[in-house]
């Protein structure tokens, strides 16, 4: 069996709320990002995916094995929930050692293993102390130590990057191509598309409970290019700027707002905007003391998906 | 100069049986809670008990040694009267012997349904509430559940814990004690008089922490608030036991089934069902102190219908629990 996940009409439903609604898919081996915005079904995805909930109607088969009431695929698993699910009164080298024992490890190789993994996620020097007192990156980390403990065939990493700062990114994304690079299966969520695009450039976007698009990250970049990007602009020369930008950029529409002093630019072509842009503001000596891309958050990308017919 | 990778490496190694799995999840349980200075002292105070009960054993052993001379043993007669009565103390000058099973049945019933049932309710509140409730209050059990582990080995896991500080202070003083009064008898008689009351410690010890580990798990499970479980187990305990006395001392309502408002009454009379202590003084004689003992162990309620309450108590607790650790993410 090839496919790391495979789902056939896949439901769950809370009550008369659906989670995940009729879903079909196989994901491959390799990396695979699960993009969707918060509320979209991914973690409740992942969840089934776990065997934290069984299905309410379909079949999924992860690794080849049914997850729901199947331990034993749990040896070949890992899995970082979103949320902190610690005993934070424990240090992280404790609390992946108990794991690492629940995994099935013995009592004088779980301690050993556990400090490897830490070391591995780079939390050797702060994994003596209690994780009460972690930053979320410290969180993080111990989370995914805790996931790669046993190691295991496939990762399941629900919002991993989430908290993170910059450098813990650079440092958690560096961690997840080194894993994928060593052939560990890996699917990774997200509702941020360039926090995932620099580990993987394969995506299942998820929305509403449904996989609404899957491909590559060119692939979805060129499936947004088609609908205009919107750019929100706030300037004290407001109408001076927005008549040249008008006639000296590729612009798709503009809408005054008068009341808020902006104006909203829509365009296909944001990279030749925002360098256009650059170029007219030095040239002009107009102001822009304000700039919004709505089109940076996935929220906007599934607008235009949903919205696209 | 050779040089090694450092790191992170691939695991080989062999998994172990689930039974040790049931055993991490109990042994980290054990840890967190003896980290308690409350649980620590109220271990200790509940092993205080036996300052009284082996002196008692050893004057039991004493008294009802058939090779000493009555006289010689003076005033732990004197002693032995005020606990056993005087019929059950005129025996030790006939049949020394024959004292010997019912006054340790009568020294462990008084030892499990007084102290030691006490002493439960407070290590139960201690260590139970936080056992399954801070698992969902920290979400904890999404990764419980994302390891190889079955809600079977969960629960067996969990109950564990509870299990090993109850029998802590029910089971394993229970044993000592009786190792303890076999090393100070005069005789090997006494262990054959009484080997089979090592059944009925683990008897009573069982009826004392099954219901009780269940109800408490019960309680853990319904919240992500430790205290509120503990709330739920004292108020069962408290108003329980006050109502019971409210039918039973003041309103003098002696019917069947109100000792079952009382989960420490409902124990005891299971522990003396099983100790027989009633049945062992009764072969004893028929002597009006005698009868004021047995009034002071008999009840209204019939050991059947306690039992049963209890393993109702057991069974409502396993279900709920069942129920909850089932659907996690539904907690």
């Amino acid at each position: 069996m090839d496919a790391l996940v495979s789902a056939r009409n896949l439901t769950k439903l809370y009550g008369l709320v659906i989670g995940v609604n009729d879903v079909t898919l196989d994901i491959p081996k390799g990396v695979h990002g699960l993009l969707g915005p918060n509320g979209a079904g991914k973690s409740t995805l992942m969840k089934l995916i776990t065997g934290q909930l069984v299905p309410t109607e379909g079949e999924l088969q992860v690794l080849g094995e049914r997850p729901w009431n199947n331990p034993s695929l749990f040896r070949r698993i890992g899995f970082c929930p979103e949320q902190d699910a610690f005993y934070s009164f424990l240090s992280a080298l404790e609390f992946v050692t108990v794991l690492a024992r629940m995994s099935g490890l013995s009592w004088s190789q779980a301690q050993g293993r556990a400090a490897s993994a830490l070391e591995r996620v780079g939390a050797t020097e702060f994994m003596n102390r209690k994780i009460a007192t972690y930053s979320k990156g410290m969180r993080q980390r111990t989370k995914l130590a805790q996931a790669l403990v046993h190691d295991p065939e496939l990762l399941i990493l629900d919002e991993p990057l989430s908290g993170l700062d910059p450098v813990g990114r650079r440092e958690m994304t560096d961690l997840l191509n080194a894993l994928a690079k060593e052939g560990k299966g890996i699917l990774v969520s997200s509702h941020v598309l360039h926090e995932v695009q620099v580990v993987t450039k394969e995506f299942l976007l998820i929305y509403a409970g449904r996989v609404l698009a899957s491909g590559n990250v060119h692939e979805i970049r060129a499936l947004m290019n088609r609908h205009p990007h919107r750019i929100t602009l706030r300037s004290p020369d407001g109408r001076h700027l927005a008549q040249q930008l008008v006639r000296d950029l590729p612009i798709a529409g503009i809408e005054l707002d008068e009341e808020k002093g902006s104006f909203s630019v829509l365009t296909r072509d944001p990279a030749g905007f925002y360098d256009g842009l650059g170029r007219i503001v030095l040239e002009s000596g107009l102001r822009v003391t304000e700039m919004v891309s709505e089109d940076d958050n996935l929220d906007a990308v599934f607008r235009y998906l949903v919205a696209r017919d | 100069m050779p040089i090694f990778e450092l790191g992170y490496r691939s695991w080989t190694g062999t998994l172990r049986p689930p039974a040790a799995r049931v055993w991490a999840i109990t042994k980290t349980g054990i840890a967190l809670a003896f980290r308690s200075k409350i649980l620590k002292r109220i271990v200790f105070m509940a092993w205080m008990p036996l300052l009284y009960f082996a002196p008692l054993f050893f004057g039991i052993g004493y008294v009802t040694d058939p090779t000493r001379d009555l006289e010689k043993r003076g005033f732990l007669v004197g002693i032995a009267q005020a606990f056993l009565g005087e019929t059950i103390s005129a025996r030790l000058v006939t049949d020394p012997e024959s004292v010997r099973p019912v006054a340790w049945s009568m020294a462990y019933h008084l030892y499990y349904s007084g102290f030691q049932a006490f002493f439960t309710m407070l290590v139960a509140a201690i260590v139970g509430p936080p056992l399954i409730s801070q698992d969902v209050r920290t979400k904890a059990f999404l990764l419980y559940f994302s390891k190889p582990i079955t809600r079977v080995e969960y629960l067996l896991g969990k109950s564990g814990t509870l299990f090993f500080y109850l029998f802590m202070i029910t089971l394993f003083p229970g044993l000592v004690l009786y190792g303890i009064s076999i090393a100070l008898s005069p005789n090997l008689v006494a262990f054959t008089q009484t080997a089979p009351m090592i059944g009925k410690i683990v008897a009573s010890s069982m009826i004392i922490a099954v219901p009780t580990t269940f109800v408490v798990l019960c309680f853990s499970s319904l919240t992500s608030d430790g205290r509120y479980a503990l709330m739920g187990w004292f108020s069962l305990c408290l108003i329980g036991e006050t109502t019971y006395h409210l039918f039973w001392r003041l309103l003098k309502i002696r019917e069947p089934w109100v000792p079952l408002f009382s989960l420490r009454e409902t124990m005891r009379i299971g522990i003396e069902r099983v100790l027989n202590v009633q049945g062992q003084i009764s072969v004893l004689g028929v002597g009006k102190d005698l009868q004021r003992q047995l009034e002071s162990y008999s009840s209204t309620c019939p050991p059947e219908l306690a039992f049963g309450y209890l393993a109702g108590l057991f069974l409502v607790g396993l279900i709920v629990l069942w129920h909850r650790i089932s659907a996690p993410v539904r907690i």
